[in-house]
C-alpha cells in the first residue's frame, strides 16, 4: 500500500518543510495551489492523505476541501491554520470533511502520530 | 389649573418679581396716599392685594407662567393708571412702560414678550389721545411733581438696573451649561475613538497572528529538520544543542504569545466551547508578561482539578484578561497577584486578588457602568469592566468585588454549572 501524502500551501517555504520533515515517513508529494492539487488527485488516486493551508488565493483551504471530498469521500482531509479559528471550521470538523485541524507552528509529533493512523 | 413645573431659574425670578411687585405697590401706594392723590393710591392698592393673591396661588398650584403673566399684566394696568393721573405723556411714570417688556423677557413663552412689547408701546400711544382729550390729567399738587418725578426715575432705574444684572446672570449661568456640556460632549468622542481603536486592535492582532505564525512555522520546522540531521552526523566539534534548543524556545514562547493574541480575537459567536480556566488565565498571563515580569509576583492556588465551563473562549480570555490586568494597574510597585481557583458542588469559584492600591467605597458602586474609569483621559476608556461584567453574566457567572483602600482588591467571580 502507497503511503502517499499530498500538501498543499501556496507558502513555498512551507512545502519545503513539510518535504524535509515528512519525507523520511511518508512518500510526499506537494502542490503550491489547490487546483494544481486537485489535478494531483486526479492523477494519483492512492493519495489517501492530505494536509492543506487554509490562507490561499486561488480558493481557501476549506473550498479546496468541500471540492476534494466530493470527489474523493475516502480521502482523510487536514486542515493547517495560522490562527483561525471560526464557526465553518468548526462546520467542516463536524461534518466529517476535515479530520483534523492543526495550528501553525504545527507540533510534528503530534502531526505524524495523526497521519500515521490514516495509514493503520 | 394645570401643574407644570418650571425651572429654578424661572422660579427664583417669579419670586423676585413678587418681592418688587409687592415693595413698589406698597410704597407708592403709601405715598401717593399721604400727598393726597387716592385715585392712583387706591389703583396701588388694589395691584398690591392683587400680588398677594398670585403669591398665595403660586404656594399652591406651580403654574408659573399664568402667574407671570397675570402678574405683569396687573404691573401694565397699575402703570397705565398711574401715568393717566400723573399728566399722561407729560407723566415721568411713561418711562415704566418700558419696564413691562424688559420683565416679559424673563420667563418661556416667547409670544408673550411681543405680546407685551406690544401692549406696552400702545398704552403709550394712547395715552396721547387721553391726555388731549382730557381724561389723563396730573392730580398731583404742583408742590409733589417733583420729588413724584424723582421717585418715579429711582424706582425705574432700579428696576431696570436689577433685571439688566439679573439677566447677565443667567445667561453666564447657561453659558456654563454650555460648556459643560461641551467638555462632556469632548470625552464622550474621545472614548468612542478609544472603544473604535480598541476594536480594530482586535483585528490587527488577528491579522498579526496569521502572518507571524507562517514564518514561526519555518523557523521551528527548519530547525527540527537540522536537528535530526545533525544528530545522524558523527563527530562534529560544535555542540550544537544549546543552539538547537535556544531557538527552539524562542519559538514556543513567541507562539504561546501569537497563540494567546489569536485567544484573544477569535471571532466566533459560539456558546458551548470547553472552557479550560486554568489555561485561560495562564494565557492571559503570558500576553501580560511584559508588565508584569519585574513587577508583580503570582501566586497561582489552582485546584486540582481542572475547572471547564462551557461558553467562549474568545469572551472569558478577554474577560479575565480585563481583570488581571486592572490588578496589575492597581499595584504601583512591586505586589503580589493571587489566581484562586476552586471546584464547587455545582459549580466554579475562581478569584483574582491583588495587592494594589484598591477601590474607594465610592467608586466600588460605579466599576461596572460603562464609561467609568478613575485613569485619566486617554489612559482607560472606563469600558473594561462593563464587557467584563457582561461576558461573566452570559457564562451564567456573577462577579462580586470586595476593596479596602490601600489594601487591595479580590474579585470572585462563582460560575454556575
Amino acid at each position: 500500500m502507497s503511503n502517499k501524502v499530498l500538501f498543499v500551501d501556496d507558502e513555498e517555504i512551507n512545502l519545503f518543510i513539510m518535504q524535509k520533515r515528512f519525507e523520511n515517513n511518508y512518500d510526499v508529494v506537494t502542490s503550491i495551489s489547490p487546483l494544481k492539487a486537485l489535478e494531483i488527485l486526479e492523477s494519483e488516486s492512492e493519495i489517501k492523505t492530505v494536509v492543506t493551508d487554509l490562507r490561499m488565493p486561488e480558493m481557501d483551504g476549506l473550498e479546496f476541501v468541500e471540492k476534494a471530498k466530493a470527489l474523493y469521500p475516502n480521502t482523510n482531509f487536514f486542515l493547517l491554520t495560522g490562527y483561525e479559528y471560526n464557526e465553518e471550521i468548526d462546520n467542516a470538523v463536524k461534518s466529517g470533511n476535515v479530520t483534523k485541524v492543526f495550528g501553525k507552528p504545527f507540533d510534528f509529533d503530534e502531526m505524524n502520530e495523526v497521519i500515521g493512523k490514516t495509514f493503520a | 389649573m394645570k401643574i407644570k413645573s418650571t425651572n429654578q431659574r424661572e422660579q427664583g425670578f417669579y419670586l423676585f418679581l413678587m418681592i418688587s411687585a409687592y415693595a413698589s405697590t406698597l410704597s407708592f401706594g403709601l405715598y401717593y396716599y399721604f400727598i393726597g392723590a387716592y385715585l392712583i393710591a387706591y389703583a396701588a392698592g388694589i395691584a398690591f392685594i392683587l400680588f398677594c393673591i398670585f403669591g398665595l396661588i403660586s404656594f399652591v398650584y406651580r403654574n408659573l407662567v399664568l402667574l407671570f403673566r397675570l402678574s405683569i399684566a396687573t404691573s401694565l394696568g397699575t402703570f397705565f393708571i398711574q401715568v393717566m393721573y400723573t399728566g399722561g405723556v407729560q407723566s415721568p411714570s411713561m418711562a415704566e412702560f418700558i419696564i413691562i417688556p424688559l420683565l416679559s423677557f424673563f420667563y418661556k413663552p416667547k409670544r408673550d414678550r411681543y405680546v407685551f412689547l406690544v401692549l406696552s408701546f400702545l398704552c403709550i400711544l394712547l395715552m396721547w389721545p387721553l391726555t388731549e382729550l382730557g381724561i389723563a390729567k396730573n392730580i398731583l399738587h404742583s408742590s409733589d411733581r417733583g420729588l413724584n418725578s424723582l421717585f418715579v426715575q429711582i424706582f425705574v432705574f432700579s428696576i431696570v438696573a436689577i433685571f439688566t444684572f439679573l439677566f447677565r446672570y443667567a445667561s453666564t449661568v447657561k453659558n456654563k451649561k454650555l460648556g459643560a456640556s461641551m467638555k462632556e460632549l469632548k470625552e464622550t468622542t474621545h472614548k468612542l475613538i478609544q472603544s473604535e481603536k480598541m476594536a480594530s486592535l482586535g483585528i490587527m492582532s488577528a491579522g498579526v497572528a496569521h502572518e507571524i505564525n507562517n514564518p514561526l512555522n519555518f523557523i521551528k520546522g527548519g530547525i527540527e529538520v537540522l536537528d535530526e540531521e545533525l544528530k545522524k552526523e558523527k563527530g562534529l566539534k560544535l555542540d550544537h544543542q544549546p543552539c538547537i534548543h535556544v531557538v527552539k524556545e524562542g519559538v514556543s514562547r513567541a507562539s504561546a504569545i501569537v497563540s494567546s493574541l489569536s485567544h484573544f480575537s477569535r471571532q466566533t459567536d459560539s456558546m458551548d466551547e470547553d472552557c479550560n480556566l486554568h489555561e485561560i488565565m495562564d494565557n492571559c498571563l503570558v500576553m501580560l508578561m511584559q508588565k508584569l515580569k519585574y513587577k508583580v509576583e503570582i501566586d497561582k492556588k489552582y485546584s486540582k482539578e481542572t475547572p471547564f465551563i462551557k461558553g467562549n473562549q474568545g469572551k472569558l480570555h478577554q474577560a479575565f484578561l480585563n481583570i488581571i490586568s486592572n490588578a496589575e494597574h492597581a499595584i504601583e510597585s512591586k505586589g503580589y497577584i493571587t489566581l484562586f481557583t476552586r471546584n464547587l458542588k455545582n459549580g466554579v469559584l475562581v478569584e483574582i486578588r491583588d495587592t494594589g492600591s484598591g477601590i474607594s467605597t465610592a467608586d466600588l458602586k460605579r466599576i461596572s457602568d460603562p464609561f467609568f474609569t478613575t485613569k485619566p483621559i486617554g489612559k482607560g476608556t472606563g469600558l473594561g469592566l462593563s464587557i467584563t461584567y457582561k461576558i461573566i453574566e452570559e457564562h451564567n457567572g456573577s462577579i462580586s468585588v470586595s476593596s479596602e483602600k490601600g489594601k487591595g482588591t479580590k474579585f470572585a467571580i462563582e460560575f454556575r454549572v
